[in-house]
């Protein structure tokens, strides 16, 4: 350890003098290369065990998805085919990509609900400091607590038509004309399953949010209720700026999860019925594993991915040239 | 230095040529006896080497399996092939069939996953890893074991890909229809012997009851519609044209059988004959109202035997359980599906590994042998697909399973496996098509354009 410490602060002296142009170029460039050689050798020494986990686990799989994405194969025999750009091709005008799309944009946006529920339960419990606040806390954030599963499988049982309590529910207060087979109708399965998703992320938001809430300054409160602010003022003019990156962090998590979602959908409807419910990973799945089109599920992933990515920068960027 | 070398060139060259002269001038017989020798000698080494291996070295066996993992038969096979193998492990995982697929697809291709498969053995599944080389063929197993003359011909005849055998086809499926007889009492029901009794029937129970005339679960997967269909399908298209109606076929669903079923169905939907909440049953307790006695019939087969009879057991004040074949058109021949569900295979593994093999032989011997026969259909209320001996008692659902499965081939008609052996893209289409058909989003013609062309395309697969 000594000895690098040693080595970095030789190299620091090296550096300075070249910058000054103390020294004789020649002398000081051969020392630079024996030196630095060995600096950059530490540097990626020490680099190498968390490089390695990264390139395996990520980097690796991410470059194999692109090979695969330019290949026609089943997963199974030796030989992949190459084909280039044909499946990415075949995606941009199958019917499915373009239906599964929209369903996860329409989702993305019923997603916004538990943003704002868990913003305004934060304001709640933040502002009025109720007694028990922590118990209101856990109370609210228990539904992001439980898998997955168990929240699906526990809605599909509510949504059904004949015995599940929501229909129970609305026929005991007399509203039987709104029950419905809430799973079974195209038209209003996909939200049904966004709302499920909904019950079980608002209480994330929540807790983001009370942390991004502890972090503004009271005085301003303080002095905008002096200057006869009211509720609506203050929260407009000191609230909401000062969560601002904390809801950009909660928009981009909840956009990037809900462009992601499959658990929900394969566990409930499985895409349908009569492809409903589809979502861009559930076809990924099942192009990938059913069908065994492996190119063309990996070329969906990366138009998946791409599709993500950017939507995130552009919205990164569009906050940060917006008004601070 | 360079004479050397020239030296030693010349003398290789000189002795390749006297060896190959020598090989040339050789009689036949003699090369024949030689190798015979040879082949005898490394045949005693391998021996050697097996006994050894198998006194010395611990051995395990992977074996992955699906709807089989409480089955009694299958316990009494593992427990039985350890005991006579001390040093073997058999590592007997259950998988959801879908999660099994999935992990098949990726674990065999890179060479590890299990050495024992119980899945599909469809073209779709065991007729690619066939085809990929990535199946070991039962060939050896038939030879020792006598397979050939013990399991049914048409159940090989369903597991033989590339001109040789490739799984051991279990779970002899005979579709037909389950109905409460407290139900049939009540209303004073006869049990339908024609398509058009059924038809009666159902209209009956429409009219004088609350009860559902027959259920239909069309929901994730739809389990039940598919049945439903495959049983109007096998009363109106001919064994021969279903069975050719496949990957490895070249049949079409264009041949206007496959629509007159379909045109059935949706007759009946229309007439009210199925539940309401038929888009909400998925695979999972799809039978639930039917045990429950709020539907009067159940268009399911032999492999809800246990599950029914039990359901049955324990309410017995709801549930008096019957089981028919499912009828025909009156004048039509009978004809019925009687195909495998899943069966034993064994992967590409094992290939370097004699060893491992010879015992892999030996456990799936096992899994069909007499004591497991009387298991399976005692305990695990499965039938395996071979004969079964004099000495096992079948119950009454199980004799009339076996009746039907017999009639099928006697006046015409004969037993015919579909739907499921097609491919995934083609069952999602199936799915997709009864949702439709339900929800009146489309239409019978737009269905069997979807599943021709999933069909043609599975054809034109399986021809690469």
């Amino acid at each position: 350890m000594k000895k690098q410490i040693h080595l970095i602060a030789q190299f620091h002296n090296i550096r300075q003098n070249i910058d000054t142009g103390f020294r004789d170029p020649v002398s000081i460039r051969r020392k630079i290369t024996r030196r630095s050689v060995m600096y950059i050798l530490t540097f990626f020494l020490f680099l190498l065990p968390a490089f390695g986990i990264y390139g395996t686990f990520t980097l690796f799989p991410l470059v194999r998805l692109f090979i695969l994405s330019f290949q026609d194969w089943d997963g199974i025999s030796r030989y992949p085919k190459w084909i280039w750009l044909e499946n990415y091709k075949s995606v941009f005008q199958s019917q499915d990509f373009w239906l599964a799309l929209r369903h996860n944009l329409w989702w993305v946006l019923l997603a916004l609900i538990p943003v704002v529920l868990g913003l305004a339960l934060a304001i709640v419990l933040h502002q009025s400091k109720p007694r028990g606040r922590n118990i209101y806390r856990t109370i609210i954030f228990l539904p992001y607590t439980l898998a997955i599963v168990v929240v699906a499988l526990m809605f599909q049982w509510m949504y059904q038509s004949k015995t599940g309590q929501l229909n129970t529910l609305l026929r005991l207060i007399g509203l039987e004309s709104l029950t419905h087979n809430w799973l079974g109708d195209p038209n209003t399965a996909l939200t049904s399953l966004a709302m499920a998703g909904a019950w079980g992320g608002y209480g994330f938001c929540m807790v983001l949010f009370l942390a991004g809430l502890s972090n503004i300054d009271p005085l301003l409160y303080d002095a905008a209720q002096v200057d006869g602010a009211g509720p609506w003022q203050k929260f407009l003019h000191i609230t909401l700026p000062g969560l601002a990156n904390t809801l950009n962090i909660v928009i981009l998590i909840v956009f990037i999860y809900t462009m992601r979602v499959f658990d929900f959908v394969f566990i409930t409807t499985q895409g349908g019925p009569i492809d409903s419910t589809q979502v861009l990973a559930t076809i990924i799945y099942r192009e990938t594993f059913k069908y065994y089109n492996v190119g063309y599920g990996s070329a969906l992933s990366v138009i998946t991915l791409l599709i993500t990515l950017l939507a995130s920068l552009i919205y990164i960027t569009l906050r940060e040239r917006g008004p601070k | 230095m360079k004479k050397s070398l020239l030296w030693m060139m010349v003398l290789v060259l000189c002795i390749s040529m006297v060896a190959a002269f020598s090989l040339y001038g050789c009689k036949k017989e003699v090369v024949e006896e030689v190798e015979e020798e040879v082949a005898e000698v490394v045949e005693e080494v391998e021996e050697e080497v097996v006994e050894e291996v198998e006194e010395a070295q611990p051995i395990t066996i992977d074996y992955w399996e699906n709807f089989i993992g409480d089955s009694e038969a299958q316990k009494w096979a593992i427990e039985q092939i350890m005991a006579k193998y001390p040093n073997l492990t058999l590592n007997s995982v259950n998988y959801i069939t879908t999660d099994m697929e999935m992990k098949l697809q990726t674990a065999l291709p890179s060479g590890t996953g299990p050495d024992i498969v119980y899945v599909g053995v469809q073209p779709s599944i065991l007729g690619r890893y066939a085809n990929a080389d990535l199946a070991y063929p039962l060939t050896e197993g038939v030879e020792k074991y006598g397979w050939d003359k013990k399991v049914f011909q048409w159940a090989q005849s369903l597991c033989t890909y590339k001109g040789e055998l490739y799984g051991l086809g279990h779970e002899f499926e005979v579709l037909g229809l389950f109905y409460n007889k407290k139900i049939f009492k009540e209303l004073d029901l006869k049990v339908p012997e024609t398509l058009e009794d059924l038809e009666a029937v159902m209209d009956k129970i429409k009219k004088n009851s609350d009860y559902d005339p027959i259920f239909y679960g069309c929901g994730e997967g739809a389990p039940n519609a598919i049945h439903m269909y495959n049983a109007l399908a096998y009363a109106y298209v001919p064994v021969s044209k279903v069975m050719n109606t496949t990957a490895d076929g070249d049949g079409s669903y264009l041949e206007p059988e496959w629509k007159e079923a379909l045109q059935v169905l949706e007759r009946w939907e229309k007439a009210g004959y199925f539940n309401s909440d038929a888009l909400d049953w998925a695979w999972e307790g799809h039978w639930g109202s039917f045990t429950r006695g709020e539907c009067a019939m159940l268009a399911q087969g032999s492999w809800l035997f246990k599950t029914l009879s039990d359901s049955a057991a324990e309410n017995p004040d709801v549930l008096d359980l019957g089981w028919t074949a499912f009828p025909v058109p009156e004048g039509k021949p009978f004809q019925a599906y009687t195909g495998v569900g899943s069966g034993w295979w064994l992967t590409n593994n094992l290939k370097d590994d004699p060893v491992k093999r010879e015992i892999a032989f030996e456990f799936l011997d096992l899994l069909i042998s007499d004591e497991a026969i009387a298991k399976w259909v005692a305990e695990d209320q499965i039938f395996p697909a071979v004969l079964i001996p004099p000495e096992v008692q079948l119950n009454e659902l199980q004799i009339a399973a076996f009746e039907v499965a017999e009639r099928a081939g006697k006046d015409g008609g004969g037993a015919a496996p579909i739907c499921w052996y097609n491919s995934a893209e083609e069952t999602d289409a199936w799915v997709k098509g009864f949702q439709g058909l339900l929800l009146g989003e489309t239409d019978i013609d737009t269905i069997i354009a979807n599943v021709e062309a999933a069909l043609k395309k599975a054809q034109e697969e399986w021809e690469e």
